[in-house]
């Protein structure tokens, strides 16, 4: 059984938790208290994880860290559909690496100015907020490129892939870390479209209630 | 057009709100994530770490400071009632948690607004604290004010994972405060306890400290608790931080439906103790 | 001079069925929807009932339900459910709806009585771009643009969103374009920091 090291009000964490779930896997959880306990500091979760982070998963005795890591490790191990990481269509995985070296420039961005709005963290807020808003644009940007393609998501046509998921959660979150997201439209449309994919359950600072429109 | 811009009123104004306790952490998180400095009505206080305890100045001058169930309390007035007094935080049987503080960015009069409103149960912490099968609301039983503490009684809605109703009793010691009893079925007489108290920073922004106090039972894990309760509070965080209006309205701006009984008992109250830090008259 | 204060807040084809788009018009914040009559609805941004935002709720197809206490309105703008109480339509209550048009691909609005869009704005719409800066001072920047047809919608007192048709590019001169306009736009935003 698989072992995620989680936290429930990390986007990290949700992004592991929702490919778990697509994926149909069964695991259990081990609880960090991120804060205010800030556990993912202490000695023991260290030896875990030296970069003091989650998500962290323990697969059969392999521990892999890092969000991203895990989503693909999980899709290449355990999806037999083989859509969430298309390694079998050369040209994609390095642009899903791409959005997923992305999805990194969100959580030091976007999420590092959610955990100063809403658990205290000390760093320069305003400069996170331009960073993620910087971000945002070019998403906004390649979105809309992406639609006028016939494209629905990051890097595909008509299925999603880990590049989604890896984007998706701080981009979600956003307002949180006092970002207005109004002038967004395109990445409104793409959060919908991802709030729609079958299975999908929303973490606490979501819209909460399924999204409408799911058969379409 | 409504009226997006209104005065702002200085707390000193406001005795209803000046002269309050008011927590602004526990002493653990304090000490844990160094912090020297909060923010309370509008006013820098400077937080020092002193083997007798903590310290807390407001522009030079030092301020009471008391210690209780958990949380260090202080206020800027002179108040002529204690910060909440609940035994129960201390009765050996129970889990006495202080969940977290939060920063919000609306008024803390919302925040108690929306913990005594059964409504939005089944939208906001669906499948948890509601569900679209039970969207009614019974009409309540009368809120009373006793010795300058409102109190909402038997509050009912229905709770899924029980397949019943939930009953509930608010309390409300003061603007920024509530305390909501759960009913236990099996002991009457003896509730599990939620408290959310506002720390109010300014008019539209507050830090919310939450706690629950209930009766020990084999099943409960500890970090569990603190985890469902954090995510249920950061699914209110969704509506909270969404208001156009930030301030709570005590006037006629927003429409009250028949079932937020609680919610205009509340404003009512608020009107009547002339409160206006964080309001909209 | 546009005394119609008349402005395009969405494109057309890209408010979708089951969908809630966001704009602003001079300091309002706006809602835009589809409903399942195929008209598109501009409200203002605010539940009646607490003032949360609609656009944080749900379209559900003939009625839009506000995410605080599942207030639904019909596609009129009136409140068509409480799911509280039993009582349930109250046509006395309903939001702010804003005069609206659909015209040239565009959905305009307008927080006067009529909207009256520009008939000339018309053709293959162009990204609309946001720009924290104030339509005063972009409209200046951009009246040396003669390639593009561009208007600049007013958001707010301190950031309007360009939108813009063109008749004449291909894909890769729309990206082109696209790519001008950014930068252009990045200026002005550094020139009023």
């Amino acid at each position: 059984m698989i072992k995620l090291y989680d936290y429930a009000l990390s986007g990290n964490c949700f992004k592991v938790r929702l490919l778990l779930d697509w994926l149909s896997l069964e695991y259990e959880k081990q609880l960090v208290d991120f804060y205010p306990g800030l556990e993912h500091r202490d000695d023991a979760f260290l030896a875990i994880n030296p970069l003091g982070q989650l998500p962290v998963i323990d697969d059969d005795g392999e521990i892999i860290r890092d969000a991203q890591a895990i989503l693909v490790h999980l899709a290449c191990k355990y999806d037999a559909g083989g859509n969430w990481y298309p390694t079998g269509h050369p040209d994609l995985p390095g642009k899903i690496q791409q959005w997923l070296a992305f999805a990194d420039g969100l959580t030091g961005s976007i999420s590092a100015a959610r955990l100063h709005d809403a658990m205290f963290f000390e760093l320069d807020v305003e400069e996170a907020r331009a960073r993620g808003e910087q971000l945002l644009r070019i998403l906004e940007e390649h979105l809309w490129f992406a639609e006028a393609e016939g494209n629905s998501w990051l890097c595909t046509a008509d299925n999603p892939t880990i590049a989604d998921i890896a984007c998706f959660p701080y981009v979600a979150l956003a307002e949180e870390g006092g970002i207005d997201m109004a002038p967004y439209s395109t990445i409104h449309r793409w959060l919908e479209r991802f709030m729609r994919i079958k299975g999908f359950h929303p973490m606490a600072g979501m819209m909460p209630l399924p999204m409408p429109g799911t058969d379409l | 057009m409504s009226l997006r811009v209104t005065n702002p009123v200085d707390a000193r104004d406001d005795a209803a709100v000046w002269h309050q306790w008011y927590p602004i952490g526990t002493a653990e998180d304090i000490r844990r994530h160094n912090r020297n400095q909060t923010r309370l009505l509008g006013m820098t206080l400077e937080l020092t770490m002193q083997e007798s305890g903590i310290v807390v100045h407001c522009e030079g001058r030092a301020l009471p400071v008391k210690e209780h169930i958990g949380y260090i309390w202080t206020t800027l007035g002179e108040p002529d009632t204690p910060a909440p007094p609940l035994p129960e935080y201390d009765e050996t049987d129970r889990i006495s948690m202080n969940v977290w503080s939060t920063p919000l960015k609306c008024s803390g009069l919302r925040i108690i607004d929306n913990v005594v409103d059964n409504g939005h149960f089944p939208f906001v912490h669906p499948g948890i604290l509601g569900d679209q099968d039970h969207l009614e609301l019974d009409s309540s039983s009368p809120l009373v004010d006793e010795h300058g503490t409102l109190w909402s009684r038997s509050q009912k809605a229905w709770l899924p994972i029980t397949n019943s109703d939930a009953e509930y009793t608010y309390r409300i010691p003061s603007p920024y405060s509530v305390i909501l009893y759960i009913h236990r079925p099996d002991t009457p007489d003896r509730h599990d306890i939620l408290g959310v108290f506002a720390q109010p920073v300014s008019e539209e922004s507050f830090i919310a400290h939450k706690l629950l106090v209930w009766i020990e039972e084999d099943w409960m894990e500890p970090k569990q608790l603190r985890s469902d309760q954090q995510w249920i509070s950061v699914q209110d965080k969704y509506v909270l931080e969404r208001h156009t209006v930030k301030k709570l309205p005590l006037n006629e701006s927003e429409t009250s439906a028949s079932a937020d009984t609680t919610s205009i008992a509340y404003r009512q109250w608020l009107r009547d103790n002339d409160v206006r830090y964080g309001a909209i008259r | 001079m546009n005394p119609s204060r008349t402005f395009p807040v969405a494109i057309e084809s890209k408010v979708q069925p089951f969908s809630l788009a966001r704009a602003k018009l001079d300091g309002v914040e706006l809602v835009i929807w589809k409903g399942s009559s195929g008209k598109i609805h501009v409200w203002e941004d605010t539940c009646p009932h607490r003032s949360t935002r609609l656009s944080a709720g749900r379209n559900l197809g003939d009625q839009l339900e506000d995410v605080y206490h599942g207030w639904r309105f019909a596609e009129n703008g009136t409140l068509s459910l409480i799911p509280a109480a039993r009582k349930t339509e109250r046509p006395d209550i309903s939001v702010r709806v804003l005069a609206s048009s659909v015209s040239g691909g565009f959905v305009w609005a307008t927080l006067n009585d009529e909207p009256q869009p520009d008939p000339n704005f018309n053709g293959l719409p162009l990204r609309p771009i946001h720009c924290k800066a104030p339509a005063k001072v972009v409209n200046a920047r951009l009246s040396a643009v003669t390639a593009l047809n561009l208007i600049v919608t007013p958001w707010s007192e301190t950031e309007s969103m360009i939108f813009g048709v063109t008749d004449r590019f291909d894909k890769a001169g729309l990206r082109v374009a696209d790519r001008q306009l950014v930068k252009l736009l990045r200026n002005v935003e550094r020139a009023v920091q």
